[in-house]
């Protein structure tokens, strides 16, 4: 079976300076390789060289027609990987396959388009460009046919706003006009950072079927960069949870939750006291258990194979206790299983 | 092949160059006027700054007056800024996070071309054209404000004056270029001072004869300006002004301004297009 994208032991590290016994500082040697203040500064104040991995021997495969999520938490990876495949970044080690070529050997934007969010990506013109314009100037601009504006205008749910100013535009359109212009690129694969951020459930719902339709027709290949939990599990056919990174688990959405929906999941809502903690400890500590601290309570999340007897007594003294403000029981959610991997990485 | 890429490149400048007069449309609009009128105020002050210290009767007679002094200062300064901005200017505007955006892992315009498959040279090119445009345009004005000071300049010193602004602005794109590669290497575009470029601009306010004769400078200062293409260029236009630029005259600051480019010139691109070739390896962005 062939990969359109494979990635081989990708690694990316970057060299930062701490003083000794304080916050980061933030000097990047990579950037400054022989940097005379560098050393100055690490010879004067002392730093200490630490090397962080970004991207620590990730290995993903994907096939044509698919649409992969990357999820994880922020820091964790996603968008150096997706920028490495991108050709923007070059890996410290490792390798990128694109449908079977090594991204050094090929021209690799003429495969790949990657779309950053409206967070951190985007072109800006004259706010007072509608946006038929900008998307216009954009084409212009970067070479992409016209012909491209009014498809990128109907996915991203702007045809009916295509003569409204930039300026009149509210934020999570503003958002849906930075995912508009990355989609007037055609490209066999889509690299998606965060692009949906902003943008209200019903557009996004709507935005995910034209997804879903284009990779089933095996037009286009989606690999998308989220730590919406909701949003992988609705779009993609497989995910790859990263946590620092590495890649902590993986597998087709509807394999993960088969494997875990023998388990149910038990959120527990308790009134906040000062010794409640030790109160769960004693009653629910031999569980797999998260707390979640909110303001005025706190939420014990239990992943259990069955209701058993004993774990309905310590519940029914949690009730006697008057400590209990409800109790729910569901089979997990792919954002239970997130939680739970990412959680167990952490210990 | 090549005819065909550099005719890409050329015709993808002048979509950038449509590009950058798009957002120049607000400047032209809010930041133009008032700059015509800050040139002309500021013009103003060292005018009659300068009669007040008695200019009309000292050093600058002999230069044709102390408003032909002025001007042609001003004038040139004000094109070989540009020439020292180019590449700096151009190199920040490709290496920059979005606009209104400068944090994290923004996407800079840089790495649309990547993703786009457009050579880098392209908006480099439309970036330095633009600033030419900027340069151009304040000397027109100060040729305005010359005419309302009767400002004169002989038409036969016209060819050597170009001449010396074409090599004084290639000496100086050789400072830029490898101002640039400084930018890139220690990241100076993220807000520091591009120590290059400031010591530059700061050296040549003093030593480079705009306001006032290199005469007047202590004779041990004066080596200063010998590193500065501004003060050859600048002296070969002054003698043109006079009707005075005899080869015999210039030669000496036609030879100096040739040997700084065959210096700067090559030095400068071999250390920018090293660093251009880093940046994948050593990003600006992350």
């Amino acid at each position: 079976m062939s990969f359109i994208v494979e990635t081989i032991d990708l690694s990316r590290t970057f060299i930062r300076y701490e003083y000794e016994g304080s916050a980061s500082v933030g000097l990047d040697q990579s950037n400054n390789p022989g940097g005379v203040f560098l050393y100055l500064f690490q010879k004067l104040f002392k730093t200490k060289k630490r090397v962080i991995y970004a991207l620590r021997n990730v290995s993903t495969r994907v096939r044509k027609g698919e649409v992969v999520g990357l999820l994880g938490p922020n820091g964790s990876g996603k968008s150096t990987y997706l920028r490495i495949v991108a050709g923007l970044l070059a890996p410290s080690s490792g390798r990128v396959l694109i449908d079977g070529f090594d991204i050094q050997e090929i021209d690799c934007w003429k495969y790949v388009n990657y779309i950053m969010g409206p967070i951190l990506g985007g072109v800006w013109l004259d706010s007072r460009m509608s946006v038929y314009e900008a998307l216009e100037v954009y084409c212009k601009i970067f070479n992409l046919p016209h012909s491209r504006i009014d498809f990128a205008l109907e996915v991203s749910g702007l045809s009916d706003l295509r003569n409204v100013k930039i300026y009149n535009l509210s934020i999570g359109n503003v958002a849906r006009l930075v995912l508009a212009e990355g989609l007037l690129k055609e490209a066999p694969i889509y690299l998606m950072d965060e692009v949906f951020a902003g943008i209200s459930l019903d557009e996004r719902v709507k935005m995910y079927r034209y997804i879903k339709q284009i990779a089933k027709e095996g037009e286009a290949t989606f690999i998308i960069a989220t730590n919406n939990v909701w949003e992988a599990q609705k779009l993609c056919d497989y995910v790859y949870f990263l946590d620092k990174g590495e890649i902590i688990s993986e597998g087709r959405v509807e394999d993960l939750l088969l494997k875990y929906t023998r388990k149910l999941t038990i959120k527990i809502d308790l009134i906040k006291r000062a010794d409640l903690e030790k109160i769960i400890n004693e009653q629910l500590g031999s569980y797999n258990l998260y707390l979640n601290e909110h303001p005025d309570r706190i939420r014990a999340v239990l992943f259990v194979e069955d209701l058993s007897e004993e774990l309905l007594h310590k519940i029914i003294n949690l009730k006697r206790s008057n400590l209990l403000i409800s109790i729910n029981i569901s089979q997990p959610t792919l954002e239970d299983i997130f939680l739970e991997v990412v959680e167990k990485n952490e210990n | 092949m090549r005819i065909n890429k550099l005719i890409f490149i050329i015709k993808m400048a002048l979509k950038y160059y449509y590009f950058k007069l798009l957002i120049r449309y607000y400047w032209i609009q809010w930041i133009l006027p008032f700059e015509f009128l800050n040139l002309f105020f500021m013009f103003l002050s060292w005018y009659y700054f300068g009669l007040a210290a008695g200019a009309n009767q000292s050093i600058f007679t002999k230069y044709g007056g102390f408003t032909n002094f002025l001007l042609v200062g001003l004038i040139v300064n004000t094109v070989l800024k540009s020439s020292l901005n180019s590449f700096i200017n151009a190199t920040n505007f490709m290496i920059k996070g979005k606009v209104g955006g400068k944090t994290g892992q923004a996407m800079s315009f840089y790495d649309y071309c990547i993703i786009m498959g457009i050579p880098i040279s392209a908006p480099i090119l439309a970036c330095i054209v633009d600033e030419y445009s900027e340069g151009l345009i304040f000397a027109f004005i100060y040729l305005i404000i010359g005419l309302l000071f009767n400002f004169t300049y002989p038409s036969s010193g016209i060819l050597i004056s170009l001449l010396a602004i074409i090599l004084g602005s290639l000496a100086l794109i050789g400072f830029s270029l490898i101002a640039s590669a400084i930018t890139i290497h220690f990241n100076t575009w993220r807000g520091g001072i591009n120590p290059l470029i400031w010591l530059l601009n700061t050296i040549s306010t003093v030593f480079s004869g705009v306001y006032f004769p290199l005469e007047i400078i202590p004779e041990n200062l004066r080596a200063i300006s010998l590193i500065l293409p501004q003060t050859y260029t600048i002296r070969i236009i002054r003698y043109s002004a006079l009707g005075e630029s005899a080869l015999q005259n210039v030669i000496y600051d036609l030879t100096i301004l040739l040997l700084l480019i065959l210096i700067l010139l090559p030095l400068g691109a071999m250390l920018y297009l090293r660093e251009l070739g880093s940046l994948r390896k050593h990003p600006p962005i992350i």
